[in-house]
Formats: C-alpha cells, sequence, structure tokens
C-alpha cells in the first residue's frame, strides 16, 4: 500500500492538521504518522473518526505521502498547498514549501 | 445610500444571535457536523481548503467609508490583514475562526451588513452595475430595483430552498456591465416606445459546465410588476427545476429543456394569477426607495477643469491612469475613478486592511463618502471631482492602488483557485500573477488595448472563462495542472461564449501560449480593432497555428 497519514481541519479554529503517533494534532505534515499498512491507516482513521465525535476536528481523510530524506511531502498539488499555505504570496505561508 | 429600517436592523440582530447559538451548541456537542453544516451555509461560512471561508454579501456592490473601514477592522482582526473581493461584488475572508465568527458577525450588523444568502439553494446578493448613479449612458440608477429585490428576497419562505442557487443582476444602462445575459435573471432597464422606464427580463443564462446565454422572455416589464414578475419565474423554477441532479438543477437547464416559448407561457400564466395583487409595486415605495439614491449634491462646475488638464498634459504617469482608469461622469467636472486591484504580480480582487482604509478616506474626502465594488474584482471611486483627481491619484499611487490597467490585459478575473477553494482542480491566482508579470509593460498593455483574460481553477467558472475574450479554464490531468484555453467570449451587450482553441497548455507553458495568442492578434488586427473583432474577422485558425506550430 501507498504511504498514508491522517488529514482534517480543526473545528474550532479551521486549520489544516494532521493525525500525529501520539493521537494529538500537528499543524505540521511532517509530525504526521504515516503507515504504508491498510490496517494501520484504517485504525488512524477510526481514531480521527472518534475526535470528530469528541469535537476536536471535522472531515478526516487519508493522504497519499512519499518520504524523501525523512521528510514527509505528498503526492498531490492539492495537498502540497493545503500543507503548505497558498502559494500567491510568500507572507500567506505556513510553512516554506519543501523543494 | 440605502439605509437599514426596524425591519432590516431586526431580522439581522436576530440571525446573530442565532447563529451564535448554533456555534455555541456545535462546539458543546449538541449539534454534528452534519446538522451544522447547512446553518454555517446559511451564514456564508464554508470550509475550505485550508480554514474556514467567510463571504459577506455586499448588496449591489455598494459600500460606505464606514463600511468599508469595519470591512477592514475585520480583516485585521479576525483574519490576516486582507480580504478578497468576488466577481458577485462580495468580499471574502480566508480564515475566520469559528469560534470568533459570531462576534465577526455582530461587527458587520453594526454596520448594516451581514452573509446571509451568500451561499446554499436560495437568491444570492443582487448585483448591479458598478458605475451604478455615476455613468451618463444610465437610464435609471439600476440599485433602487436591486435594493427592492434585496428586501423581497431576503429570507423568502418559499424560495428558501431551490433547486439551486439563483442569481439576479441589474443594469440601468444600455453598456452592460453587469453581464445580465449570463444571470439567471438579468434585469436590464429600457424605455418603452411610449417613454415609459421598465425592465427588459432575460432569463435562463449562466456560466459553470454548461455555459448559457440568457434569452429575453419579456421585453417591456413595467416597473409596478418587477416583483409579481420575478415571483411568477421563480415559482415555475422552483416547482420545475430538477433536484435529482445537481449539474442539471439551475434555471437555464430548465429553460432549455422546456424551451424559451414554454417557459416563457408558463411564467406569464403564473403571473396572471400573481398579476395586481399584493407584489404590485406602488408608485410611493419605488419613490421611498429612490431617495436613498438620490443623486449626491454635486456643484454646478465646467466641463473643463485648466488644473486637472495641466497635470494630465505634465505628468505622463498621471495621464497614463487617466487613459485606462477613470470614465466619464454624469455630471459635468465629474469623473469616475476606478481602483486596480490588479498590481503586477498581486492576487486579483486581494485588497489590505490598509488599502481598505485608504480608499474609505479617499471616499469620504472625494466621493460622497461612496465606493463601489466592481464584478471584475476591483474598486470604483464614483463622484470624483476632475480638480480633485490628481490628489486622488497621488494617495493611491502610495499604496499600490494605482496600476494604470482597468480593461487592459493584465485586469483579468481570477478565481481564488486551488489556492484557496476546495473544489479547485489548478491555480489561477499564480496564472495571473505570471501573466501580469509577462505583461509588466505598461506601455505594451497600453498599445494592446482593451483584452479581457478570466481564469478559473475548474469548470465551475467562478473566473468566467467562458467569457473572456481570452479564456483559461484550469483542469487537472493526472494529478497536474493543465489550462484549457477558450477564445471570442464576451460577457457585455455583445455576449458571447468562448471556444476551445485546442489541447490544453501545462502549469509552465500556459504565460507562453497567452503571449503567443496576443502575438497573433497584434499581428493581424487592422487599425483600433478589438480582440473579438479581429477573431471573429479571421477566425480561430491563425491562432492555432501560431499556437501549436512548435509543437
Amino acid at each position: 500500500m501507498p504511504l498514508k497519514a491522517i488529514t482534517a481541519n480543526r473545528l474550532r479554529e479551521g486549520d489544516v492538521v494532521y493525525l500525529t503517533e501520539s493521537g494529538l494534532w500537528s499543524n505540521w505534515l511532517n509530525q504526521a504518522c504515516a503507515s504504508e499498512d491498510e490496517t494501520v491507516q484504517q485504525d488512524l482513521l477510526q481514531r480521527a473518526e472518534a475526535d470528530v465525535a469528541a469535537r476536536k476536528i471535522v472531515a478526516p481523510y487519508l493522504i497519499d505521502l512519499i518520504e524523501v530524506d525523512g521528510i514527509l511531502q505528498p503526492l498531490s498539488t492539492r495537498e502540497n498547498i493545503r500543507a503548505a499555505g497558498p502559494t500567491v504570496r510568500a507572507d500567506y505561508r505556513n510553512v516554506p514549501l519543501v523543494a | 445610500m440605502y439605509r437599514y429600517d426596524e425591519f432590516d436592523h431586526a431580522f439581522v440582530q436576530q440571525r446573530v444571535a442565532q447563529f451564535r447559538g448554533q456555534v455555541e451548541r456545535r462546539l458543546a456537542g449538541e449539534l454534528s457536523e452534519d446538522e451544522f453544516k447547512p446553518l454555517r451555509l446559511m451564514n456564508g461560512l464554508y470550509l475550505q481548503l485550508h480554514a474556514y471561508m467567510l463571504r459577506v454579501a455586499v448588496p449591489y456592490g455598494t459600500l460606505s467609508s464606514k463600511q468599508m473601514r469595519r470591512l477592514a477592522r475585520i480583516a485585521r482582526d479576525y483574519d490576516r490583514g486582507y480580504g478578497h473581493f468576488t466577481t458577485r461584488q462580495n468580499i471574502q475572508y480566508n480564515w475566520p475562526k469559528l469560534a470568533e465568527v459570531p462576534d465577526l458577525l455582530a461587527e458587520l450588523a453594526e454596520v448594516e451588513m451581514h452573509a446571509i444568502q451568500t451561499s446554499g439553494n436560495c437568491i444570492r446578493n443582487v448585483t448591479a452595475d458598478h458605475f451604478a448613479g455615476a455613468s451618463a449612458d444610465e437610464i435609471e440608477d439600476p440599485r433602487i430595483y436591486a435594493e427592492i429585490i434585496r428586501q423581497w428576497s431576503s429570507l423568502h419562505p418559499e424560495f428558501s430552498f431551490l433547486p439551486r442557487k439563483f442569481k439576479i443582476a441589474v443594469t440601468g444602462a444600455p453598456n452592460d456591465r453587469a453581464a445580465v445575459r449570463f444571470h439567471d435573471i438579468g434585469l436590464q432597464i429600457r424605455r418603452n416606445e411610449a417613454g415609459e422606464v421598465g425592465f427588459e427580463v432575460i432569463v435562463g443564462g449562466g456560466q459553470g459546465r454548461t455555459p448559457v446565454i440568457g434569452v429575453t422572455i419579456r421585453k417591456f416589464l413595467p416597473k409596478a410588476h418587477l416583483l409579481s414578475y420575478l415571483e411568477a419565474i421563480l415559482r415555475v423554477y422552483n416547482q420545475l427545476g430538477r433536484r435529482d441532479n445537481l449539474y442539471k438543477a439551475r434555471i437555464k437547464i430548465l429553460v432549455q429543456q422546456t424551451g424559451a416559448e414554454v417557459f416563457t407561457r408558463l411564467v406569464e400564466e403564473e403571473w396572471d394569477a400573481l398579476k395586481n395583487g399584493a407584489l404590485t409595486l406602488p408608485a410611493e415605495e419605488i419613490e421611498r426607495i429612490e431617495t436613498y439614491f438620490a443623486p449626491p449634491a454635486f456643484e454646478t462646475l465646467p466641463a473643463v477643469n485648466p488644473a486637472f488638464e495641466a497635470r494630465r498634459f505634465e505628468d505622463r504617469d498621471f495621464a497614463r491612469w487617466v487613459r485606462s482608469n477613470v470614465s466619464a461622469h454624469k455630471a459635468d467636472g465629474y469623473a469616475i475613478a476606478s481602483i486596480s486591484l490588479k498590481p503586477e504580480g498581486g492576487a486579483p480582487g486581494d485588497a489590505t486592511a490598509e488599502q481598505m482604509e485608504v480608499v474609505a478616506e479617499l471616499a469620504e474626502i472625494y466621493s460622497f463618502d461612496e465606493i463601489l465594488i466592481s464584478h471584475e474584482q476591483n474598486l470604483v471611486l464614483p463622484h470624483v471631482k476632475l480638480s480633485d483627481l490628481p490628489a486622488v491619484w497621488d494617495k493611491l499611487v502610495k499604496h499600490e492602488l494605482a496600476t494604470p490597467n482597468i480593461g487592459l490585459l493584465t485586469d483579468m478575473i481570477a478565481c481564488p483557485g486551488l489556492d484557496y477553494c476546495n473544489l479547485a482542480n489548478a491555480r489561477s491566482i499564480p496564472v495571473a500573477q505570471r501573466i501580469s508579470q509577462r505583461f509588466s509593460d505598461l506601455n505594451r498593455q497600453h498599445e494592446i488595448g482593451d483584452l479581457k483574460i478570466k481564469i478559473s481553477g475548474c469548470i465551475n467558472a467562478c473566473g468566467h472563462h467562458h467569457v473572456g475574450h481570452i479564456g483559461i479554464l484550469g483542469v487537472d490531468k493526472k494529478g497536474e495542472e493543465f489550462y484549457q484555453i477558450t477564445l471570442g467570449g464576451s460577457a457585455d451587450e455583445n455576449a458571447a461564449v468562448g471556444k476551445i482553441v485546442g489541447p490544453a497548455f501545462s502549469y509552465d507553458d500556459v504565460v507562453d501560449a497567452i503571449d503567443s495568442i496576443v502575438a497573433t492578434y497584434l499581428d493581424r488586427r487592422q487599425e483600433d480593432e478589438k480582440f473579438n473583432d479581429t477573431y471573429a474577422r479571421i477566425g480561430i485558425a491563425p491562432f492555432k497555428e501560431k499556437l501549436y506550430a512548435a509543437a
């Protein structure tokens, strides 16, 4: 299976977050818990759904990733933009785009 | 300008309180996301790619300085210091926090604004000519009727759950700046043979995945019957519009499927039952609303101002700005000044809080406290004295608001695209930015002349690509951004839908493609021929040949 992690938006603030290994939600993609194992992925999705019920986050889903030199990167342009912020102005960005 | 009456105040305040309660219950877990989503959408609050997005209604695109200052304050206090003016004359905030939105709405209510009916399958904010009340070609101020429609359509119980969203535009001038042929209903103020003023009623226009030019179903509707006739159209649509297929739910599909003649008959039959009833507009009521839009107290001035002419003669930059951004006003000695939100390398329609405050101040001092938003994502100071234009321009220059490109190549419409939008397939804004950098030479832009490029990041066509002289549509090809180009579209009184020129271009190649199209045009145009006229004369082949010759 391809490498995947869970993303969502925080309910209260709306910002983009990723589920970490410890079960917290981080703004940093590289802290996401990523796995190639489908069972683990489904388990992550269940934990996310529990956090939807707990009113921490909304709209969780799995995204495809690749790991390059220890850095997690989304495969799609859409998820790259979600992770880094709009590409239109440097000062709008959340974090620098990974080269 | 219109001021809220007690009823307006009451319903807006009530809605703020309601939404505050709904947000509290959502955060407390009493409402699930599925239950809450339709409630937030009824208040213009979306969840987008990065964050929540709030769309605030600006009725018929008109703002006072006080309102603009409040929009600036909201951008600063609740968002990241900027807002985005849209093609529906609204403003969107890209980063509000859910928990703070009730306070934000309360701040809007204080200046008679809200976000009601900016989303959902209801009658959306009514748009109008952005030169309303100022242009010399106007028969009447369209905002009088847009306001009457606003009052009728706000919280209209029968039309709160239409098959799909519903957009109405009104223009009072024969030169259509409001794209009335591309709305669910377009109203064009006309004079009949007897000299009476009424409306040409156009129905079933729209863009999206099925671009359609609206059809006239009534050549002349007397003013008194405006609301009963609109109600008849909405009733027919509400009953017969498709609810089984999202993509076939707009009124344009109903008009196409029933045929314009049958559709007109159905409306007229419905109207027979409504006509002369409670919805008939008494002349006094029209007059009452009209007084809100009475022209400001213009001074009696000569048509020519020597100081203005002198500055224009001495200062080439000022003269260039006047050439593209200043339009004729109906009153002698006054002008309409358009403020471009399309600086080189900028995001079309974005304005910072500071820029909004500058515009508010200029409007207060020089334009009778009035600002208009154009559907082309620019701002307008409608009533500036010729003698004040130099001072206005000096201030605009200091705040990056004086780009002299209104109507020119870099005055592009672009939707938020994949940089912000959940529905987008490709980015729009960076394409606009790169085009504006490629064509940054202002002399060259002025030499090219009027040219409308419009960019959408998906088939929903929020960037109006179908009606661009050059349209650009972002598509996703196996995860990569590609751009399909159309030629020959037009949103004005010569309404036309653009034709696809050939295979799509990659993100890297799309700017070269635009360059090639412009080169073909310059090469083949005769004297002052406009782009669409050249295109009509020589056809698509020469553009195609040059575009795909290298491939």
